[in-house]
C-alpha cells in the first residue's frame, strides 16, 4: 500500500502536479526522486547533473535554533569541505514557504556557503522526499538510491563535545566511499518542523 | 518578528515564553524520608514544550539534577502530554498548560538538615517559531512558608497527572500485522477494547531511539479502539527494541483523561 502511494506522488510530480501534503518520502533502498530547482542565485540544478556521483541532501531553515547551532559550530562547513576532495556533492534545500530566492542569496552570504542552496519554497522536494524537520540529512549513492535518512548526529541539544558525537552522515559517506554497504541507513531526525507552505 | 525570537538562542529570564521554577516538597531532610523534586514549567499562552517523545519534531525537554553526595534522584517522570499538530502536518507531543517533570530523591542516612541542589532544565519553546530556552534554579533544602505550600500543591498535581501502571490495564490489547521485520516497515493494527466505551482515545508512542513510528491513525467506535501503524526498526545501540512503549489515553465523558502505560507486542507473529 504504501508503494502504491509512494508511485502515485511520483507520477504527481512527474506531471507537474504540486503535492498539497506531506508525501509519503523516501526510504533507504528507494531510488531517489529527481528534481530541478533554482539555486540562490537563480541557476537551475537537477539531480540528474550529478549522475554517478554521492549527493549530500541537507534541509534548512536559517531562522531555526537547530540550524543556527549547527552554523555557529560550522557542522556543515567542514563535512562537506571533508567530503567535496573526495567528490561528494552537496545541495542544501530550503523548504521554507517563506523564503524566497533574495532570502537565500543572504543567508548564503552571511554564512558564505559555498555550495549551491537550492529554493523549494512550494515544498515539492521536500514532500517528495518527506523531509520532516531542519537539519534533515539525505545521502544519495552514486546509482542514484537513497542509503541514508536522517538526523546529522546523535546530539539533538548540542551538549556532547563534537568528538564525542556520533555524525551519522560522516559514517555512512566513509563507508559509502569504501565501497560498503551504510551500517545505519535511517535514523530519527530532530529538530524544527519544515516550515511548508500550507 | 518571528526571526527576532527565533535569533535568540538564549535569552533572559523575563524574556522567556516559559518560566521555569524549582519545586520540592520535603519537610525535612534528615528523616530519612524521601522527597520529590523538579521543575514547574509554565508556558506563555500559545506556547508548548516537549513530552519525552516530541513527535516527529522537536526536543524532549530536559531536567539535570545537581545533588549534593549521597543523595540518589529516580528517573525524570513525566505527566501526560497533550498531542497538537506542527506545521507540515507533523504530529507534536507535549505540554500547553503548567506541568510539572520531577524525580524522586532519596537522602542518604545522616542527611544534614540543610541541603543545597541545582536543577538545570533546559526545553525547546515553540509557537510557529522555535527557541531554545534553558534555566539554572538553585534552592536550599528544605523548602518553607509559602514556597513550600506552593511546592506541595505542584507535586500533588503533578502525581495526579502521571499515567498510570496497573497490572490489568482498563482495556485488552491485540495486534495484528506483525511481526515487525528486521528491515522494512511493518502496517501495524492495534486493537483495544473497552469494557465501557471511552469518549475519546489517544496514543501516544514512545518509541525510543530503536524504533520509527509514522502514519499513525486512532479511531473509536463504541467499545474498540483501532489504532494503524507504520513501524520500521532503527538501528540501537543498546540492543534490539522488542516492544513499543506507548500511553493510551482515554477521556470520560467527565472530561477527565486518564493515560495507561502498555507495552505493545512487535515479535508475535499475527494473522
Amino acid at each position: 500500500m504504501i508503494k502504491l502511494m509512494r508511485t502515485a506522488t511520483m507520477i504527481c510530480l512527474l506531471a507537474g502536479a504540486g503535492v498539497a501534503v506531506a508525501g509519503p518520502g523516501v526510504d533507504p533502498g528507494d531510488a531517489a526522486p529527481g528534481f530541478t530547482l533554482a539555486d540562490s542565485a537563480g541557476n537551475k540544478v537537477s539531480l540528474a547533473d550529478y549522475k554517478g556521483k554521492v549527493v549530500v541532501l541537507e534541509w534548512t531553515n536559517p531562522d531555526c535554533p537547530f540550524v543556527k547551532r549547527h552554523n555557529t559550530e560550522g557542522t556543515m562547513k567542514k563535512l562537506e569541505a571533508s567530503f567535496a576532495e573526495r567528490g561528494v556533492v552537496w545541495l542544501t534545500i530550503n523548504s521554507t514557504h517563506y523564503m524566497d530566492a533574495a532570502a537565500n542569496a543572504a543567508y548564503v552570504k552571511k554564512e558564505g556557503i559555498s555550495w549551491p542552496v537550492l529554493v523549494d519554497q512550494d515544498g515539492t522536494v521536500g514532500h517528495a522526499y518527506g523531509a520532516a524537520t531542519t537539519p534533515q540529512m539525505i545521502i544519495i549513492d552514486a546509482k542514484g538510491v537513497v542509503v541514508y535518512d536522517g538526523a546529522i548526529d546523535d546530539d539533538p541539544r548540542g551538549n556532547k563535545a563534537v568528538k564525542d558525537r556520533i555524525n551519522y552522515v560522516a559514517g555512512a559517506l566513509d563507508e559509502l566511499l569504501a565501497g560498503k554497504a551504510v551500517s545505519t541507513p535511517e535514523t530519527k531526525p530532530y529538530g524544527c518542523s519544515v516550515k511548508y507552505k500550507k | 518578528m518571528a526571526g527576532v525570537l527565533a535569533a535568540a538562542a538564549t535569552v533572559a529570564a523575563d524574556e522567556r515564553h516559559v518560566r521555569a521554577s524549582l519545586v520540592c516538597d520535603a519537610g525535612a531532610l534528615d528523616g530519612g524520608e524521601s522527597f520529590t523534586l523538579g521543575v514547574l514549567f509554565e508556558p506563555e499562552p500559545g506556547w508548548h514544550i516537549y513530552w519525552r517523545n516530541p513527535g516527529e519534531a522537536g526536543l524532549a525537554t530536559e531536567v539535570v539534577y545537581g545533588l549534593p553526595e549521597g543523595f540518589l534522584a529516580g528517573e525524570v517522570r513525566w505527566p501526560t502530554p497533550v498531542f497538537f499538530e506542527q506545521p507540515g502536518g507533523l504530529a507534536g507531543y507535549g505540554y500547553e498548560q503548567p506541568v510539572v517533570l520531577a524525580a524522586e530523591i532519596r537522602p542518604p542516612a545522616g542527611a544534614p538538615t540543610r541541603a543545597n541542589v541545582t536543577l538545570e532544565a533546559s526545553w525547546l519553546a515553540c509557537k510557529d517559531v522555535c527557541v531554545f530556552e534553558s534555566a539554572e534554579l538553585t534552592a536550599r533544602l528544605p523548602l518553607a512558608g509559602d514556597e513550600l505550600a506552593r511546592s506541595e500543591a505542584a507535586v500533588e498535581g503533578w502525581r495526579d497527572s502521571l499515567p498510570k501502571t496497573p497490572k490489568t490495564p482498563p482495556f485488552t490489547v491485540n495486534v495484528t500485522g506483525g511481526p515487525v521485520p528486521e528491515t522494512g516497515p511493518a502496517d501495524l493494527v492495534i486493537w483495544l477494547s473497552w469494557p465501557e466505551p471511552p469518549k475519546a482515545v489517544e496514543l501516544f508512542p514512545d518509541p525510543g531511539v530503536g524504533l520509527k513510528v509514522e502514519n499513525l491513525r486512532v479511531r473509536t467506535r463504541a467499545t474498540t479502539t483501532r489504532v494503524d501503524v507504520t513501524v520500521s526498526r532503527l538501528n540501537n545501540p543498546s540492543g534490539r527494541t522488542s516492544s513499543l512503549r506507548s500511553l493510551v489515553v482515554a477521556t470520560a465523558d467527565t472530561g477527565v483523561r486518564s493515560a495507561t502505560v502498555t507495552h505493545i507486542e512487535l515479535e508475535r507473529k499475527t494473522q
